[in-house]
């Protein structure tokens, strides 16, 4: 016994830096992969960044113009949510459980939703806007829609479970995923179910629905991607990939373009649902593609972005060195030329395709001074 | 560090997530059902340690008395004390540090399971994320159920219970398991140390349970529970309820082996419980031996102590 009082007592002193996250906050801390928004002819691009603020950055320097919340205030508890624009308002999506709207020109605060000390549960995916209301899921497992204009509930549904993905909207629809593994086809006007019952899969789902040509497509974490009939809510097919889809699916009307976090990308036959083609990136891919000139750029864990040919997934250029440090976990943002990435070791790249090269046109630190 | 990071992953928390989603499905999908079936598991899995270290730690109460013989015969000579108690745990096939068994076993134990009980239910989108890479590729069931549901009772065993309820069921689990388990020592610095331990982990425990994910404070009290409940079927309820005492109240006689006179190393008894003594088993001199001198009246204490002198 002797020697067991010294042997405990370093025992739980490690034990207790470890499991009250005294070693850095990384097993406890929330800390975001928000994506960017592109601003009208790119002049701004908005960032959510990990300290828990919303920049304003140049499109064409990097130069940071605004920035929200001001230094002299606490940041955001964390930004997950990729910031969406319209009409001139930046709708901001935190994972403090509030909505923010500010104004896009100097990100000062026009409304936020709840507008007392309250606030939703966490919100991780994104913002949707159509038809002057504001669109969001959130952890306590509701899907709301607030008026655009001035942030006044519409309508909200209650999923049971937490809702992680943006809504997508077509049309008079608005589809949502849960991670109840059910997709939710609901009026946009009223939120109201439209199907006769939600269609369900296997697996709990965490990507955003892609509706096109009269299907919604989705990955889900029992490795499947889905697509769903729009009008009957019923499987049209399923195809079966070697990891979880936590990335959101990307389709450019022939293929659909869906990676998985064991870093396979698949490009997949809309239609049919077959593997057309596959690019294994070595790394985990939580990020989001986009479709620039024909090629389907994507990020990973590996710190790179490959630049693959959308017809038959060769390289089109070597892979962008981003660093090491720089996981890609959010989602790529493009104005069709320009690819924006916000990596994980808080930097952002404005990175031009241009014939298939790839050209650094400048990066920009989201580190800021203030509290942090 | 990356090969004690592959090690980590591959022994320890690949299985045990993998087998806490499994026992999650089997359980019909209750996280508080399943941490408490784990925890008999792993109970089960580590019983014959338990059961060694019990015995170890009632040889050296045994032993009390002679070691008190060995430091009062040698004195301020601590190299022979060392050999002669040495020599003496060797004659009697002890293993000082043979307690430690299962509770180094636990520290990986309970790391593995906040780390799991972070990314299983989870606390933060990188936390389920991260979970992907130690899921087995072909459990087909784990990648269906996960992320898994944290509601059970009035917990969410994702954050730490905003009751203080689990706190004292932790703090209090943890008092009468280390009053159950601790040994009856001669040497009073140790008994000292004992008696801060006995008071000191409830407190610390307790503590973690309100900055921890409740479902680890669930792990401890179900654990501390069975120990419990282990501890009594081995020794009986120990010095837990002094209204139920055992029949012989000694410390057994130190042997003679080492030339150590009974009267100089321990307490004398007084009569009636010598008598009780003889007539007891071997077995239940070895089971009430550890409780000694506390359990003995004060002036039995009072006159032994006079006998020192």
């Amino acid at each position: 016994m002797k020697r067991t009082f010294p042997l405990l007592l370093v025992g739980f002193t490690l034990l207790a830096l470890f499991l009250t996250g005294c070693t850095g906050g990384q097993f406890v801390a929330a800390s975001g992969w928000s994506g960017i928004a592109i601003g009208e002819g790119a002049g701004l691009v908005y960032v959510g960044a990990r300290s828990g603020r919303v920049l304003a950055l140049d499109g064409r320097t990097g130069v940071q113009r605004a920035i929200y919340p001001p230094l002299d205030r606490d940041p955001l508890k964390g930004l997950y949510g990729t910031p969406a624009l319209s009409g001139g308002v930046l709708f901001v999506p935190g994972y403090d459980g509030r909505l923010y709207a500010l104004d896009a020109a100097d990100l000062s605060e026009r409304w936020r939703y709840p507008n007392d000390a309250s606030h939703l549960g966490e919100i991780v995916g994104g913002v949707t806007v159509a038809k002057g209301l504001v669109l969001f899921g959130s952890s306590d497992g509701y899907v709301r829609a607030l008026r655009a204009s001035n942030g006044l509930p519409e309508w909200e549904f209650k999923t049971g479970k937490k809702v992680w993905s943006a809504p997508a909207v077509d049309g008079e629809m608005a589809y949502v995923t849960s991670l109840n593994h059910k997709l939710y086809a609901l009026n946009l006007l009223t939120g109201l179910p439209v199907w006769r019952a939600p269609f369900e899969a296997d697996g709990a789902i965490v990507t955003t629905p892609l509706v096109d040509q009269g299907k919604v497509f989705f990955g889900s974490l029992d490795r499947h991607v889905y697509a769903v009939d729009t009008g009957t809510g019923m499987e049209t097919w399923r195809f079966e990939g070697d990891g979880w889809f936590w990335s959101s699916l990307i389709s450019d009307g022939q293929r659909l373009y869906a990676a998985t976090t064991r870093g396979m990308l698949y490009a997949l036959d809309i239609n049919a649902g077959r593997s057309v083609w596959t690019f294994n990136l070595q790394h985990p891919v939580l990020s989001t593609p986009v479709l620039v000139e024909g090629n389907v750029v994507i990020g990973s864990d590996g710190g790179q972005l490959h630049v693959l040919a959308a017809e038959n997934g060769a390289q089109a250029s070597s892979p962008f060195n981003l660093g090491e440090k720089a996981q890609v976990q959010a989602p790529l943002a493009t104005d069709g030329q320009v690819v924006y990435v916000n990596a994980m070791d808080r930097r952002v790249w404005a990175i031009r395709l241009a014939r298939g090269r790839t050209e650094k046109l400048w990066e920009a630190t989201t580190q800021t001074s203030g509290k942090e | 560090m990356e090969i004690i990071s592959i090690l980590w992953n591959q022994i320890i928390l690949n299985p045990m997530q993998n087998s806490l989603v499994v026992l999650y499905a089997l359980m019909g999908r209750n996280f508080g059902i399943t941490i408490v079936v784990f925890t008999v598991l792993v109970r089960l899995a580590t019983l014959p340690l338990t059961l060694k270290q019990i015995r170890s730690t009632k040889k050296m109460s045994d032993l009390q008395p002679r070691l008190k013989a060995i430091q009062t015969r040698y004195g301020k000579d601590r190299a022979r004390v060392s050999q002669e108690t040495m020599k003496l745990y060797k004659e009697m096939g002890v293993n000082p540090i043979g307690c430690l068994g299962p509770m180094v076993i636990q520290f990986p134990i309970w790391i593995g399971l906040y780390i799991s009980i972070t990314s299983l239910l989870p606390t933060s989108p990188e936390r389920l994320a991260g979970l992907s890479s130690h899921l087995y590729s072909w459990l087909t069931l784990a990648h269906q159920v996960v992320p898994l549901n944290s509601r059970f009772l009035w917990l969410d065993l994702a954050v730490p219970d905003p009751t203080p309820i689990m706190a004292v069921l932790t703090g209090l689990s943890t008092w009468v398991m280390q009053k159950m388990s601790t040994p009856m020592v001669a040497d009073p610095r140790q008994a000292s140390t004992n008696k801060m331990l006995l008071w000191m982990m409830p407190f610390m425990f307790a503590f973690f349970t309100l900055q921890l994910p409740s479902g680890l404070p669930l792990y401890w009290t179900i654990s501390n529970v069975i120990g419990v409940v282990i501890q009594q079927r081995i020794t009986g309820w120990g010095d837990l309820f002094p209204l139920f005492p055992s029949r012989a109240k000694t410390v057994p006689a130190p042997a003679t082996a080492l030339g150590v006179s009974p009267q100089s190393d321990t307490p004398h008894p007084d009569t009636e419980e010598t008598s009780d003594e003889k007539v007891g088993t071997r077995g239940d001199q070895r089971q009430n031996g550890r409780r000694s001198n506390r359990g003995r009246p004060q002036r039995a204490r009072r006159r032994a102590r006079g006998s020192h002198h």
